[in-house]
C-alpha cells in the first residue's frame, strides 16, 4: 500500500524517536498536582463563600481554633519540606538519603499526630461535623489536607524502602522525585490553609 | 408577528417578547445564510472524478471579517438585553402591594399582610395556591422556600424566579389584564414537582376591593 | 501483521490481551463496548421518558398487560395459559415495585430523566468520544507506539468500569435511583426526607467520584502522550484537529473534574454525616452547590462537544478532498472556547437567586462564546467551498453535525440573553438546545467517527447501505423529535414534569408531545440498524485495506488493524494533516509521512 512504502522510504533516511519535551513523570506529577489544587480550590471557594456570608465566624458557641500550636506545627511541616528539598539530587551517600527520608517522614508523622491531638480536643470542645457549618468545612478542608499528608507519608515510606533495597539508580530516580514533588505540594499547600482557616 | 409565546399580560413582558423575536429573526437569517451556502456548496462541489479541489488553507481577511461581525452582533444583542434585565430583576419599582410567597413541597403558600401592610401581625391571611392581585398595580412578591428549591413561574407574566431556602428574594410584576392564570413550579422539587400548581387571579380594581372586603370585613 | 507480532500475541494470555490489556487500541475497544452498552441503556430510558410524556400515566405496553391480566384473567381478550407464567407471580419484585401496574409514575419518572442524562453524559458520550477515540486515535495520529503510561491507561478503564457498576447498582436499591436531576441540586439531593431517595443518590455521588478518578488518569495520560510522544516532525501545528480537541478536552477535564469532586464530597458529607454545607437552616447555602457544579458543568459541556468538533473537522477535510479552512483559527477557536468555558458558568443560574448584577456580567461572557463557535462554523463552510465532496456515510454524518450544531448554537443565544432566559429557563427550549448540541452535535460526530475509523479498529468496513438508511432515519427522526421541543418550550412547557396534562396551558400542546414520542420511538428503532451494523460488520464486514478513505493522517499509515506498537518503525512527519488536492500531484491526497 501507499502508506507502507512511504514509511519504508522515510526510514532509510531517518530513524529513532525524538527527545521528549519534558520528563513524562514530572509532567504527569505537575498535572496531578494541578488537579489537586483545583480540588482544594473548590473547597476553599466553598469555605470563603460560607465564611463571608456568615454573621459570626466562628459562631458564638463554637471554639476558636488553636492557631499557636498549629503555627508551630506549620513550622514543623515546612521544615520537613526543606529537608526533602535537600535530597532532590540523591546522588551522595545512600545512608544519608535514607536518614533524611526518615527525618522527613518523622516530621510529617509528628505533624499528623499534633493535628490528631488538636482534633480530639476540638471535638471535646464541641466542634463536630454536625455542630455547625463552621465545624463541617473545617474538618472537610483540614481533613482533606490531612489525608493528603497521610498519602504523602505512605509514598515516602515506599520510596524509603525502595532506596534501602536498591539505592538510587537511574531507573527509580523518577519515582523518587515524584514522591518528593508530591510532598512539596502537601507542605506548601498547608501555610495557605493555615492562614485561611485559623485566622 | 409570531404568536408562539403564551399571551403576555405583564408590563415588561413586551420587552422580553421583543428581544425573543429580535434574536429569532437574527438567528434565522444567520441560519438560512449558513444552510443556503452549505446546500449550494454541497451541490456545486459534489464529487467529480478527476477534478481537484481548490488548494487553499484559509483566508485571514475572511477570518477577521466574520470574527468581528459575530463579535459586533452578539455585543449588540447583549447590550439590547441589558436594560430589560436591569428593569426586571435589578431596579425594582416601589410596590403598591406586597405578598409573601412561600414554596413548599408541593404548594405555594401566599401570605397577605392585610390592611396594615405589615407581615407577622394578626390580620395576616394565608391562602394556599391562590394569588389575588389587582390589575395595573406594582406587586412585589417576597419569595421564600421551606424545603427545597422551587421556581416561581408565571408564563403569562414572563416571570420566573427560583425560591431558595434560606434566602428572601423579591420579584415584581404589574399585570395589565384581568383573568385567571397558572403558576407552575419550574424547578425540580421532588416527586410532586409535576402538578405543583398555583393560580393567579388578576382582578379589576372593583373586584379586588370586593375580594379584600370579603377577607378583611372589619377594615 | 508481521511474523513477530504473531509470536508476541500468542504469548499473551486471554487476560492480558483482552481484559487487562495495556494496548491503547484494546483499551479503546473496551471503552467503546462500555459506551455502546450504556448508550443502549440510556436510549431505553429515553424511550420510557417519552412514553410517560406522550401518554401520561398510561401503563406501558406489554408490562401494562399484567394489570389487565390481574383484573380480568385475560389479555386483550385472549384467555391463554401462556400469560399465566408471565404474570401469576403477585409477590413484590423489582418491576412491580418500580412501575406498579406498568405505570411509570412521578417518582420513577424523576429517576428516569436523571439517569438518562447521567448515563448519556458520563457513561456513553464521554467513554466513546473521549475514552475510545482518545485512546485509539491519539497514539496513532501522533505516530506513537502507545500511550505514555499504558498501565495507568488500563487502570483508567477498569476504574470507569467499576464506576459504571456502582451507577447501575443504584437502580436496584430501596428508594430507587437518584431522582434530583443530573445537576443534583441540593437540598433535594442532599436530604432523604425531601426526595425519598436513599442509597440511590449516594451511589450516584460515589459513582461520579469514581468516574472522575478514571477521567483524571485518562487526562494525565492524554496530555503527557501528546506533549512527549509525538513522532519526529509532528509539531503541534501539524497535529490533526481531533488530537488538538482531545488535548484541550484533557486539560478541561483535569481542571474541572476536581471541582466537581469537591462539591460531590460536600454533598456526600451532607447526606451521610449530617453536615449542612448546602442546608440553609444549618448555615450552609444551596446556591454554593450550583456555583461549584456549574464551574465544572460548563467545561463539561465542552468536553462533550469539542471532540465532536475535532472529528468533524478531520472528516470534513478528508471527504471534501480539500485542506481544512483556517487550521490555526480552528485551533485558537477551540482554545478560546475552553478558556471562556471557565468564566460562563453563571448563565445556568440567571434565575437561581444569584445576584442579578452578576447575571449581567455572565451574559456578556456567554455571548463571547458565540464568537469562537461562529469562527468554527464559518471555517467548516469555507472548507466546503471549492471542494470535491464525496458523500460517504461518515461525511453525511459530519455534514449533519455541522448543520445541527449551527441550530444548537444559535438557539443558545436566546438563553444567553438574560431577559429571554427568564421565560425559557427550565423549559423544553433548554431540552431542545442541549439535545441539538449533544445529540445533533456530539452524537452525529460520534456516528461519523465510528463509520470512519471502524475499518482501522476492526480491519473490516461497516455496511454503507445500512449506514445510509441509519443516517437518513436518524437525521429525520432526530429533527422530528427535538425540533418541536423548541415550540413546547416557547409555549412555556416546563422541563422535568411527569405529566403535562396537569396544566391547563399545556393541554393544547399535548399533541406535540405525542408527535415527539412517536418520532422518538422511530429514532430509537433507527439505532437498532446501527447497532446491528456495528456488531455484524465486526465479524462479517468487508475486509478493509490500510487506507480506505485515502486520508493523510498517520493512523492510515499503520497496518489494518494496527499491531502492538502500531508502526513497524517510528514514522517521520513531513507536513500538515490536511494536504488534499495539492496541485501538480497525481493523487488528490498527500500523506503526512510522504517526503515533499
Amino acid at each position: 500500500m501507499m502508506g507502507h512504502s512511504a514509511v519504508s522510504t522515510v526510514n532509510e533516511d531517518f530513524g529513532g524517536a525524538p527527545k521528549p519535551l519534558i520528563n513524562s513523570t514530572y509532567l504527569a506529577m505537575f498535572m496531578f498536582i494541578g488537579a489537586e489544587l483545583m480540588f482544594f480550590s473548590g473547597i476553599i471557594g466553598a469555605f470563603l463563600l460560607l465564611r463571608l456570608s456568615a454573621i459570626d465566624w466562628p459562631p458564638v458557641d463554637q471554639p476558636t481554633l488553636p492557631a499557636f500550636v498549629t503555627g508551630i506545627n506549620t513550622i514543623l511541616l515546612l521544615f520537613s519540606g526543606y529537608i526533602a528539598s535537600r535530597i532532590w539530587n540523591p546522588f551522595n551517600n545512600k545512608d544519608i538519603v535514607v536518614r533524611n527520608l526518615i527525618f522527613v517522614s518523622s516530621l510529617g508523622l509528628l505533624f499528623l499526630s499534633v493535628q490528631g491531638y488538636e482534633w480530639i480536643r476540638l471535638i471535646g470542645f464541641g466542634l463536630t461535623l454536625q455542630s455547625s457549618v463552621y465545624g463541617a468545612i473545617f474538618y472537610l478542608l483540614i481533613g482533606a489536607h490531612a489525608m493528603h499528608v497521610l498519602g504523602g507519608l505512605l509514598w515516602l515510606f515506599a520510596i524509603t524502602f525502595l532506596t534501602i533495597k536498591s539505592g538510587i539508580v537511574e531507573t527509580n530516580l523518577n519515582k523518587f522525585r515524584a514522591a518528593l514533588l508530591y510532598w512539596f505540594f502537601v507542605v506548601l499547600l498547608w501555610p495557605i490553609l493555615y492562614f485561611l482557616v485559623y485566622f | 408577528m409570531l404568536d408562539w409565546l403564551p399571551e403576555n399580560i405583564s408590563t415588561y413582558g413586551m420587552k422580553i417578547d421583543f428581544l425573543f423575536y429580535l434574536i429569532y429573526y437574527i438567528t434565522n437569517i444567520i441560519f438560512l445564510l449558513v444552510a443556503g451556502f452549505m446546500i449550494f456548496f454541497m451541490i456545486k462541489y459534489r464529487y467529480k472524478e478527476g477534478r481537484k479541489s481548490e488548494y487553499t488553507h484559509g483566508n485571514n481577511k475572511l477570518e477577521l471579517i466574520w470574527t468581528s461581525a459575530t463579535t459586533i452582533g452578539v455585543l449588540i444583542i447583549a447590550l439590547v438585553s441589558a436594560p430589560a434585565w436591569k428593569e426586571i430583576k435589578i431596579d425594582l419599582p416601589e410596590p403598591d402591594i406586597i405578598v409573601q410567597v412561600t414554596a413548599e413541597q408541593f404548594n405555594w403558600r401566599m401570605l397577605y399582610p392585610g390592611p396594615d401592610n405589615v407581615f407577622g401581625t394578626a390580620d395576616d391571611l394565608e391562602i394556599e395556591n391562590e394569588l389575588n392581585v389587582p390589575v395595573d398595580k406594582v406587586i412585589h412578591i417576597k419569595l421564600l422556600s421551606d424545603d427545597v428549591i422551587h421556581s416561581f413561574f408565571i408564563p403569562n407574566l414572563r416571570l420566573k424566579q427560583d425560591a431558595v431556602p434560606g434566602r428572601e428574594i423579591i420579584v415584581w410584576f404589574e399585570a395589565m389584564k384581568t383573568g385567571r392564570y397558572e403558576i407552575p413550579c419550574a424547578e425540580l422539587c421532588g416527586f410532586g414537582h409535576s402538578g405543583m400548581l398555583g393560580l393567579l387571579y388578576v382582578h379589576s380594581s372593583e373586584d379586588y376591593e370586593a375580594w379584600v372586603n370579603e377577607n378583611w370585613p372589619e377594615s | 501483521m508481521t511474523e513477530n507480532d504473531h509470536v508476541e500475541h500468542s504469548k499473551q494470555s486471554i487476560w492480558s490481551k483482552y481484559i487487562f490489556s495495556f494496548d491503547h487500541k484494546m483499551i479503546a475497544k473496551q471503552y467503546l463496548l462500555l459506551g455502546i452498552s450504556m448508550l443502549i441503556l440510556g436510549g431505553l430510558l429515553a424511550m420510557l421518558i417519552r412514553w410517560q410524556l406522550g401518554y401520561p400515566d398510561e401503563p406501558l405496553p406489554i408490562i401494562g398487560l399484567s394489570d389487565q391480566y390481574m383484573e380480568t384473567g385475560e389479555v386483550d381478550g385472549v384467555v391463554d395459559e401462556m400469560w399465566d407464567g408471565w404474570f401469576e407471580d403477585e409477590t413484590e419484585n423489582w418491576l412491580t415495585m418500580t412501575i406498579p401496574g406498568g405505570v411509570i409514575g412521578p417518582e420513577f419518572y424523576n429517576s428516569l430523566f436523571t439517569m438518562h442524562a447521567t448515563i448519556m453524559i458520563f457513561f456513553a458520550i464521554m467513554p466513546i468520544l473521549v475514552g475510545c477515540f482518545g485512546n485509539f486515535l491519539i497514539p496513532l495520529m501522533i505516530g506513537a507506539k502507545d500511550m505514555a503510561f499504558p498501565f495507568l491507561n488500563m487502570l483508567s478503564f477498569w476504574v470507569a468500569f467499576i464506576g459504571s457498576i456502582v451507577m447501575l447498582w443504584g437502580f436496584f436499591v430501596p428508594g430507587g435511583h437518584a431522582a434530583a436531576g443530573w445537576t443534583g441540586y441540593p437540598p433535594l439531593s442532599s436530604s432523604v426526607e425531601f426526595s425519598g431517595v436513599d442509597w440511590g443518590q449516594n451511589l450516584w455521588i460515589i459513582s461520579l467520584m469514581i468516574m472522575g478518578i478514571s477521567s483524571m488518569m485518562g487526562a494525565v495520560n492524554y496530555i503527557t502522550t501528546i506533549v512527549n510522544m509525538r513522532a519526529k516532525g509532528m509539531t503541534f501545528f501539524r497535529m490533526p484537529l481531533t488530537v488538538w480537541s482531545l488535548f484541550i478536552v484533557a486539560i478541561l477535564l483535569l481542571l474541572a473534574i476536581p471541582v466537581l469532586a469537591s462539591a460531590l464530597s460536600m454533598l456526600l458529607f451532607d447526606r451521610i454525616w449530617g453536615t449542612s454545607f448546602f442546608n440553609a437552616s444549618g448555615g450552609g447555602d444551596p446556591i454554593l452547590w450550583q456555583h461549584l457544579f456549574w464551574f465544572f458543568g460548563h467545561p463539561e459541556v465542552y468536553v462533550l462537544i469539542l471532540p465532536g468538533m475535532g472529528i468533524a473537522s478531520d472528516l470534513l477535510s478528508t471527504f471534501a478532498r480539500k485542506p481544512i479552512f483556517g487550521y490555526k483559527a480552528m485551533v485558537y477557536a477551540m482554545i478560546s472556547i475552553a478558556v471562556l468555558g471557565f468564566i460562563v458558568w453563571g448563565h445556568h443560574m440567571f434565575q437561581s437567586g444569584m445576584n442579578p448584577a452578576l447575571g449581567m456580567t455572565f451574559m456578556f461572557s456567554t455571548m463571547a462564546i458565540a464568537v469562537p463557535s461562529a469562527i468554527k462554523t464559518f471555517n467548516w463552510l469555507g472548507t466546503l467551498k471549492g471542494a470535491n465532496i464525496k458523500f460517504t456515510v461518515p461525511m453525511l454524518n459530519t455534514l449533519a453535525f455541522v448543520s445541527m450544531f449551527v441550530i444548537g448554537g444559535l438557539s443558545g443565544i436566546f438563553m444567553a440573553s438574560t431577559p429571554v432566559d427568564i421565560f425559557i429557563h427550565d423549559t423544553y427550549y433548554i431540552v431542545a438546545h442541549i439535545h441539538y448540541v449533544v445529540f445533533g452535535g456530539s452524537m452525529f460526530a460520534l456516528f461519523g467517527g465510528i463509520y470512519y475509523w471502524f475499518p482501522k479498529m476492526f480491519g473490516r468496513g461497516m455496511n454503507m447501505t445500512l449506514g445510509k438508511i441509519h443516517f437518513w432515519m436518524t437525521l429525520i427522526f432526530f429533527n422530528a423529535t427535538f425540533f418541536p421541543m423548541h415550540i413546547l418550550g416557547i409555549g412555556g412547557h416546563m422541563r422535568r414534569i411527569a405529566n403535562p396534562m396537569q396544566y391547563e396551558f399545556l393541554q393544547d400542546m399535548q399533541w406535540i408531545n405525542e408527535f415527539i414520542t412517536v418520532s422518538a420511538f422511530m429514532l430509537g428503532l433507527a439505532q437498532i440498524i446501527f447497532f446491528f451494523n456495528f456488531f455484524y460488520s465486526m465479524y462479517k464486514g468487508k475486509k478493509s485495506v490500510d487506507n480506505p478513505w485515502e486520508a493523510n493522517t498517520l493512523e492510515w499509515v499503520a497496518a489494518t488493524p494496527p499491531p502492538h506498537g502500531n508502526f513497524p518503525t517510528p514514522p517521520i512527519v513531513y507536513g500538515g494533516p490536511y494536504e488534499y488536492g495539492v496541485p501538480d500531484r497525481e493523487e488528490d491526497w498527500l500523506s503526512q509521512v510522504t517526503k515533499r
